[in-house]
């Protein structure tokens, strides 16, 4: 896919004629950014100081120097001048496989790996963070913090004087429609004046709507999962807000359901479409072609990581729509060899759309662990027609990555995996000494040669009891 | 009939937590402590000589008269003095303990991956744990796979210990309405369990838990300012509290075959690479 992207971006930047254009009055005035004082003494913005130290100390933070340096070229050129002595840019990175990025009231910006690994280009990368920029430098954080303050002694007080009687959760509507309204509202602004940061600084504002749907393509995260990343931010892309209502209107029922998100996030697509026109509205804008055909991010290690962290966190269907959407443009063994590793993962679970289980009633606390729902999806209708199939996909993905490169040692350990997990145990085997030939890593090693102990005490006994 | 009024106790207090709405801050363990461990390291085949201990993963949150406020900063620095107690207690118990520090993971990236990757993998056990689920502890339902194998073996140890803290405390302004008869009583206290990962197994082989200083009524919970206030005090006497069924290290016993029939379960003795290549690609060609 990355080799695509100068081809991608051209098409998109033709679009735009090169002739110096002004901003239409709606932007200008969304980047008139006035200094709040008042912000220097919030919560949020102490917060966002406590959370600075903390991800650091905590290793929280994922390091690579040559993305640093991308992420503070693309920051520095898009992110607003603004004069809050509280605000000071900087950017930085989070390791985790969903595609999104946040902000602190200080201005601090994390972006997830996982957003990197899915960004076709760096002018997608400067609309997600102008967006973030915009909420930073528009205080939304701190003016959410004072309204939602406001809100809440209202609620407070309407609390204190009926005291639930009729058992209405007074207090969960009032900070259900406090967080939405805000929500919505700021979302579509901050789209708008992401655009014109993007203009402003020379890339396509069309890469904003890019960048959104690219989100799009979201991660199998729980219910649970998102309302804990709203939690701590605020300032997410793609949080689906009709999501975020039925969590509130019913927490036990919503964190208790997995879903799967893939292009059903309806606040994305409504906030694509209105990109759309808010782009189409632009008079042609000057774009400087060499920053965005020229310099396609250097992110395969990245991608890389996200597919393997989706797998390890047992959300091989994720996984694998990575997976395919990269192979249908840069075919390599690392990717056939994920493909297979995420089939493998998958088991009885079908590989598009949720998987269902039989229904039966009993009484549960709390979800079930990923290896009891694979054995209970195996024992469902479908579930062994499903095993089957990925096994299949497993070995023949594992088969395309050895044609393309026979000394890649990852494809000999997942089809040693495969046969393994069928108990066949002598291919098994074979695969696995052709992989302990071609790596070196001592801790991987050890894995599979764990393995092989196990395999040549399994192949002892059975030539025991054959004699 | 002891063990069925624990229950009940367990049970009342359950849904006095709930009812309270605070299901959020209840760990595994509803009060005093609690300790679940597999048979393994019940009888010491896989009981650890050497015991990485985490930072916990906290969270402390302030109920205040409207609203709750997560605290950040002052999470630092009970964890600090909670990890001091803990490593006290396994080193009591003849434990090699290597206590990890904030600038050890910070200054070591390879470090601080393999620690988020096996933190992320135990947490989406440990929500199945806390959904009062810790008897199946023993049953060796919960494992970290290969994420808390990795960080054993980056780390040169027999097992790894992932504490999680979680603290609610109210406001002194809600505390005294509280009092006054001004608002509803709020819930409060210190949760606090750790599990134990072996690095041969990558399952949770023992997990231990205390509470402490809870109440979910009569005049309202403990506050965060006294938590701070007397965080060592507290985070000893929950450190206590969660290894009081800890048993002490077992020298004597060496990791062995344990059970032929579960494939997960059939551990040997420590062999060398070319001890398990020798002769096994024969084996292989005969079939």
């Amino acid at each position: 896919m990355v080799n695509l992207i100068p081809s991608l971006v051209s098409a998109i930047a033709l679009t735009f004629v090169l002739s110096i254009g002004s901003l239409p009055a709606l932007a200008d005035d969304l980047l008139l950014y006035e200094p709040f004082e008042k912000g220097a003494k919030s919560r949020s913005v102490k917060l966002a100081a406590e959370l600075e130290e903390q991800f650091y100390r905590r290793g929280v933070r994922f390091q690579d120097a040559e993305l640093q340096a991308i992420l503070d070229r693309v920051a520095q050129r898009v992110v607003p001048t603004v004069s809050d002595s509280y605000i000071n840019w900087r950017v930085y990175m989070i390791r985790h496989p969903s595609p999104r990025l946040f902000s602190l009231a200080d201005g601090q910006i994390y972006v997830h790996t996982g957003l990197l690994a899915r960004l076709e280009n760096e002018a997608q990368l400067a609309a997600a963070i102008a967006h973030e920029a915009h909420h930073v430098a528009a205080h939304h954080r701190i003016k959410e913090e004072i309204d939602g303050r406001n809100k809440d002694l209202i609620k407070g007080g309407l609390t204190m004087l009926i005291s639930n009687s009729d058992g209405f959760d007074y207090e969960g509507m009032a900070q259900g429609l406090t967080d939405l309204s805000f929500f919505a509202e700021v979302e579509f602004e901050t789209d708008a004046a992401a655009v014109a940061l993007l203009a402003r600084a020379g890339y396509p504002p069309a890469a904003a709507i890019d960048a959104l749907n690219n989100m799009r393509s979201d991660s199998k995260m729980t219910l649970a999962q998102r309302k804990d990343a709203f939690d701590t931010s605020g300032g997410f892309i793609g949080v689906d807000d009709r999501e975020l209502a039925s969590l509130r209107e019913n927490p036990a029922a919503a964190l208790s359901e997995n879903s799967e998100a893939y292009d059903t996030n309806a606040s994305l697509v409504e906030r694509a479409g209105r990109l759309q026109r808010t782009v189409g509205e632009l008079p042609n804008l000057a774009v400087d072609p060499g920053i965005v055909e020229s310099r396609p991010l250097q992110l395969r290690r990245v991608i890389e990581m996200t597919i393997d962290d989706y797998i390890r966190l047992n959300e091989p269907a994720t996984a694998l729509r990575l997976v395919d959407s990269m192979i249908a443009d840069q075919p390599d063994a690392f990717l056939f060899s994920a493909k297979g590793d995420a089939h493998l993962a998958l088991g009885p679970r079908p590989s598009i759309g949720n998987a269902t289980r039989d229904f039966k009633f009993e009484f549960k606390l709390g979800p079930d662990t990923y290896k009891e729902e694979t054995a209970a999806l195996l024992q469902s209708e479908g579930g062994a027609e499903w095993l089957a199939r990925n096994l299949q996909s497993a070995e023949e993905a594992y088969h395309a990555a050895m044609e393309l490169d026979a000394s890649f040692a990852r494809s000999y350990r997942g089809l040693g995996n495969l046969h393994f997990e069928q108990e066949d145990y002598r291919p098994a085997g074979r695969n696995y000494i052709k992989y302990l030939k071609l790596e070196t890593d001592k801790m991987e090693r050890t894995f599979v040669i764990e393995r092989l102990q196990f395999i040549k005490a399994e192949l002892s006994k059975q030539k025991e009891e054959d004699q | 009939m002891i063990d069925f009024m624990w229950k009940i106790s367990k049970f009342a207090a359950l849904a006095a937590l709930l009812l309270s709405g605070q299901s959020a801050f209840a760990g595994a363990c509803i009060w005093g402590e609690c300790s679940e461990m597999t048979n393994e390291f019940r009888d010491g085949t896989l009981r650890p000589k050497t015991i990485a201990l985490l930072p916990a993963r906290t969270s402390m949150t302030e109920d205040g008269v409207f609203e709750k406020n997560n605290k950040v900063a002052e999470t630092a620095e009970l964890e600090d003095k909670l990890g001091k107690y803990l490593e006290a207690q396994m080193t009591d118990r003849g434990y090699e303990v290597r206590r990890l520090g904030f600038d050890e993971i910070a200054g070591d990236q390879k470090l601080s991956e393999l620690l988020n990757a096996a933190n992320d993998r135990y947490d989406e056990e440990y929500t199945t744990i806390v959904a009062f689920k810790v008897n199946d502890v023993k049953n060796r339902r919960y494992t970290t796979e290969e994420a808390g194998r990795r960080l054993a073996s980056y780390l040169g140890v027999d097992a790894v210990a992932f504490p999680r803290l979680q603290i609610l405390g109210s406001s002194s302004t809600s505390k005294f309405l509280q009092v006054v008869g001004g608002s509803d009583d709020k819930a409060g206290g210190i949760w606090m369990e750790f599990a134990l990962v072996h690095a041969r197994t990558g399952d949770v082989e023992a997990f231990f838990g205390g509470v402490s200083k809870s109440s979910s009524s009569s005049f309202g919970g403990i506050t965060l300012k006294k938590i701070n206030k007397k965080g060592d005090k507290y985070m000893k006497s929950i450190a206590k509290t969660a290894t009081k069924e800890m048993p002490k290290v077992d020298e004597t016993v060496k990791l062995v075959k344990v059970d032929e029939d579960a494939r997960e379960l059939v551990l040997h003795d420590e062999v060398s690479e070319e001890d398990v290549l020798e002769d096994l690609e024969g084996l292989l060609d005969e079939g």
